[in-house]
């Protein structure tokens, strides 16, 4: 077995800057430097990548084909370690004059080398190492506050979940593998071509499993119960990183495999991804109108966001609108994770200075800190989906692959899903204009807010590239038609 | 395409560059925030004004245009252009903000998020009128809608957030099903290789003419037709998507529900006059007789209700929605004399209603009521708001001699040529408006003289220069229509064409 050790640098790197932040805590006492180095190592790796992608680099596989490097990865991995760098920056104020923060960064960059090498799998043991090493960690960051009640509550909820649908995945994948004798995706995919037309209801049974256990990952209905306990109870930068690594990494294994080794059993997945995302979109906008916590309310909007994603997926089920299908889904991953990480600090900036997290708490916020308050309404405005933000190229994507699929496959029905979709951000708008709602509409007495730089810098990252990616649009959406061109 | 310099473009960014201007140099004292308001609204009517007298071309069709690729890779551009109704509109949309904010001169709360907004609304109507991209138009349709939201929400009246909530919703539960309609529209060109830019608005308007019935989208064509109608039906607003409106009406201050009655509304007739009518005229021909019966409806339903309202809002909301079914059955009578008629309605209903809104408003500020039956001989003691109204009440209600008669004139020759019957019903409509006008005038001015009003005074010169500029305007298309009219002419004459007419 031959390794190539330039396609792993990002993952060489990430786990060299986990035992550089573990020693420095070890070695040293000045905790504060520790979140600085992860910082600054995550842009070095955002910097490597991105190097990677622009010399054309990083592609081909290694470790006998278990790792696969090509665009589609090193973009989701770019977005991925530019997000836990953005979430590092929210959590300097946060966490580093706590105990333990050496851990915390720790696990948060396993966190992220989990969710890298998920996003690289070719093959379904490491799909599944990968997805174990990201949810363990994640477990442990879930927790982190030890003395916080709904936080413990949210640890163990978070495992039990992840424990069943670990468990749902496996026994897909040793279906898989008893079917086809492989568990290299290309494999499956060629194995499946050929297939004993007796065995198709066992193979059925195997896809959908393994779809079941990446929908617990992506907090899709009804694999969702965890996502709003576990984003109310978590601190608010682990909640960042979930909506953000956990969703990327979740949509990456779906679309290899669902495009990757099932493309033969398209017609089947499509109807269970058709029902999830309606489920997701439906049940995510509607729980979450009743919310009055924040987060809780995040948790709920991104129940509903995996449901906006899941339309992409229902287009890659057709050859001629994969790529569209795709492409919207890489986009819209991509302009989420700006305008949630943007939402998610002015959230950790206000619950960092006032320990508030209840939605009444924002009253007058407009007043108090009008920048905070102008980065908070334009991230919501962007989640809805409204232009002039990126959430709207985001939907148009993605409802445009769905209506594409409906005329390229001559089924009006698509239509409707597209319809349903539309009416969903209906639904969310009125949710979303809750936050704004109270920033500028209630009033409510109190001395102005300062603004901590770092927080205040990721709001600004998220709320100006919501704005610039939604007048700029194109290069996004190359890189995005480019990560799927092989697909 | 482009002509040597973006002289409309730099027009559509004046407001969004005086919106951006507002918290910088208002920032130290909030109260100069109204200064940069209005010149940045001043100057937009100004340049507005020199585009439509230096740069427009009566017969020239779409012109003016600025064209720069968007999304090259999928057809979107940044297109505008103007062609006659599009530039009345805009004229309409400049003049209403800029007396929109000498009738905000008052407003103490928060006034640079105040003016901030009104400008960015300004930005957002003017996009949609001049747009010629369909993602262009759809970004513009919804850039309007959170401004508007927060200028009902934060300064409007006890019930603003619900009236707020159900303006917002209302637009966006429309916009929704355009949006898809839009898509599956811009789709289906994009499978002809010749056209460059699919989302484009000339360009789908040539494919889609004779595409209905031969094309694979037959079966397209009634629902999108119906989730196009939708929308605009809401924004006009016709029955039964009316409800928003009164609500939004008394909520809202007295300059917003000058610019929605007076601007707003039109986006929804000038949607149904682009897509509906422009897009699918088979269609239309067909329907012509229902559609008609719709806007008689909405005429004499509007009409009816408003007669028996107690809050003046209220009767001018209803009254708007009588009014803007005169577009529709104007509109669908297919023929010169009523399409004419329906775009002089647009216009001219912009210039009374605001002025109606603006004498509400005085009458609310001086008097601190708005209830009819509260109301009595205010006409002693404002002679000049009396006065005022009165001009507005009678071009309302169709005068001789002023924009409206003009209006509901050419509608009702271009119905009754197309549909005898139901134009003569909907002429009832005029009997009724004259009837509750100056029913409204007569309480409110007139009868009685009421003790408890003996010390108020006149409205000021700042409150009444807004509306001498509309009456002015009023009597002015009035008296000399060619002012107006050449331009609505020359459009019809380019739009019956595409109608297959």
């Amino acid at each position: 077995m031959t390794i190539d050790p330039s396609l792993l640098l990002p993952e060489i790197l990430v786990t060299a800057l986990a035992l550089t932040v573990l020693a420095w805590d070890w070695l040293t006492h000045d905790k504060r430097l520790l979140g600085r180095i992860a910082l600054f190592g995550l842009v070095l790796v955002s910097g490597a990548i991105g190097g990677q992608l622009l010399a054309g680099g990083g592609v081909g596989t290694t470790l006998a084909g278990m790792f696969v490097g090509d665009r589609l990865g090193l973009i989701l991995r770019l977005a991925i370690t530019g997000s836990a760098a953005l979430v590092v920056a929210l959590s300097l104020d946060i966490v580093s004059s706590r105990p333990h923060a050496g851990e915390f960064y720790a696990l948060l960059l396993m966190a992220v080398l989990g969710a890298m090498f998920a996003v690289s799998a070719g093959d379904l043991v490491q799909v599944f190492l990968s997805i174990e090493l990201l949810s363990l960690s994640s477990y442990a960051l879930a927790g982190w506050f030890k003395t916080d009640r709904r936080a413990s509550e949210a640890a163990l909820k978070y495992l039990l979940f992840g424990g069943t649908s670990s468990g749902f995945f496996l026994f897909g994948a040793a279906l898989l593998y008893g079917i086809t004798g492989s568990t290299n995706l290309m494999d499956i995919a060629r194995a499946l071509a050929h297939l004993d037309p007796r065995m198709g209801p066992m193979a059925l049974l195997a896809g959908l499993l393994a779809l079941a256990g990446l929908a617990y990952k992506v907090a899709a209905v009804p694999f969702h119960g965890w996502c709003p306990d576990v984003y109310e109870g978590a601190p608010v930068p682990v909640a960042a990183f979930l909506s953000v690594g956990s969703k990327i990494a979740g949509f990456a294994v779906l679309i290899r495999l669902l495009t990757g080794a099932l493309p033969y059993l398209a017609g089947d997945w499509l109807v269970v991804v058709t029902i999830l995302s309606i489920a997701s979109m439906s049940f995510g906008n509607l729980a979450a109108l009743g919310q009055t916590n924040v987060k809780r309310m995040l948790g709920y909007s991104s129940i509903a966001q995996a449901g906006y994603l899941l339309l992409g997926l229902v287009a890659a089920a057709n050859l001629g609108t994969k790529g569209l299908g795709l492409a919207a889904i890489v986009f819209y991953l991509i302009g989420y994770a700006f305008m949630n990480l943007g939402a998610f600090a002015v959230v950790a900036l206000y619950a960092h200075l006032t320990g508030k997290e209840e939605i009444r708490d924002y009253a007058g916020l407009g007043r108090r800190n009008p920048v905070m308050a102008l980065f908070m309404l334009v991230c919501m405005v962007s989640l809805a989906g409204l232009p002039p933000l990126v959430g709207f190229w985001g939907k148009f994507y993605l409802f445009s692959a769905v209506v594409q699929y409906a005329l390229a496959t001559a089924q009006p029905a698509y239509i409707w899903l597209a319809v349903v979709g539309v009416l969903n951000s209906v639904v969310s708008m009125y949710y979303y204009m809750k936050i704004p709602k109270a920033m500028y509409l209630d009033k409510a007495d109190g001395a102005p807010l300062a603004t901590s730089g770092a927080l205040a810098a990721v709001a600004f990252v998220g709320a100006v590239a919501a704005l610039a990616l939604f007048v700029f649009p194109q290069p996004v959406w190359d890189l995005a038609m480019s990560a799927v061109r092989g697909f | 395409m482009t002509n040597s310099f973006p002289w409309l473009s730099l027009v559509l960014a004046l407001p969004l560059l005086g919106a951006v201007l507002v918290p910088v140099l208002a920032a130290r004292e909030p109260r100069g925030a109204r200064v940069v308001a209005l010149f940045s609204t001043g100057i937009t009517l100004l340049a507005t004004v020199l585009l439509a007298v230096l740069g427009f071309h009566l017969n020239g069709g779409f012109q003016l245009q600025d064209q720069v690729p968007w999304i090259p890779s999928l057809g979107i551009s940044y297109h505008v252009g103007v062609d006659g109704l599009s530039m009345a509109m805009l004229l309409l949309n400049a003049l209403l903000v800029f007396l929109a904010t000498i009738a905000s001169w008052k407003v103490s709360e928060r006034p640079v998020l105040y003016y901030v907004l009104l400008l960015l609304l300004e930005t957002g109507v003017a996009g949609v009128f001049a747009a010629r991209d369909l993602v262009l138009f759809f970004s513009a349709w919804e850039l309007e809608l959170i401004p508007m939201y927060f200028l009902i929400a934060i300064w409007g009246g006890a019930r603003r957030e619900y009236a707020a909530m159900k303006f917002l919703l209302y637009t966006l539960g429309g916009s929704a099903l355009m949006l898809v309609a839009f898509i599956a529209i811009y789709l289906q060109a994009r499978q002809n290789p010749d056209i460059p830019f699919a989302s484009d608005m000339s360009s789908i308007l040539t494919f889609y003419r004779n595409y209905w019935h031969s094309g694979p989208m037959a079966w397209a064509e009634v629902p999108l037709f119906l989730m196009l109608f939708v929308p605009f039906a809401i924004k006009l607003p016709s029955f039964p998507f009316h409800t928003w409106l009164p609500d939004a009406h008394v909520e809202a201050s007295t300059p917003i529900s000058v610019l929605l009655a007076g601007i707003l509304l039109k986006m929804g007739a000038y949607g149904l006059i682009r897509f509906n009518w422009g897009l699918f005229p088979a269609l239309i021909q067909q329907i012509a007789p229902w559609l008609i019966a719709l806007g008689v409806f909405n005429i004499l339903y509007g009409a009816f209700v408003a007669s028996k309202q107690q809050d003046m809002k209220k009767v001018i909301a209803y009254s708007s929605v009588s009014h803007m079914g005169f577009v529709i059955v104007g509109l669908a009578a297919l023929n010169t004399a009523g399409i004419n008629g329906a775009i002089w309605q647009m216009v001219s209903h912009g210039l009374i209603t605001a002025m109606l809104f603006l004498g509400v408003g005085i009458v609310y500020d001086h008097a601190h009521t708005r209830d009819i039956g509260k109301l009595g001989g205010l006409a002693a003691r404002m002679p000049v708001a009396a006065f005022l109204f009165v001009v507005a009440a009678l071009a309302s209600l169709g005068l001789p001699g002023m924009s409206g008669f003009l209006a509901e004139f050419l509608t009702f020759v271009g119905a009754f040529t197309a549909f005898p019957v139901a134009a003569a019903i909907g002429a009832i409509g005029i009997v009724l408006t004259a009837f509750y006008m100056l029913w409204l005038v007569q309480r409110v001015y007139f009868q009685g003289p009421r003790p408890e009003f003996a010390e108020i005074g006149d409205c000021t010169a700042r409150e009444a220069f807004p509306m001498f500029v509309l009456a002015f305007l009023v009597l002015a298309i009035g008296v000399y229509p060619a002012l107006l009219g050449n331009t609505v002419n020359a459009f019809v004459h380019g739009f019956m064409p595409s109608l297959g007419l």
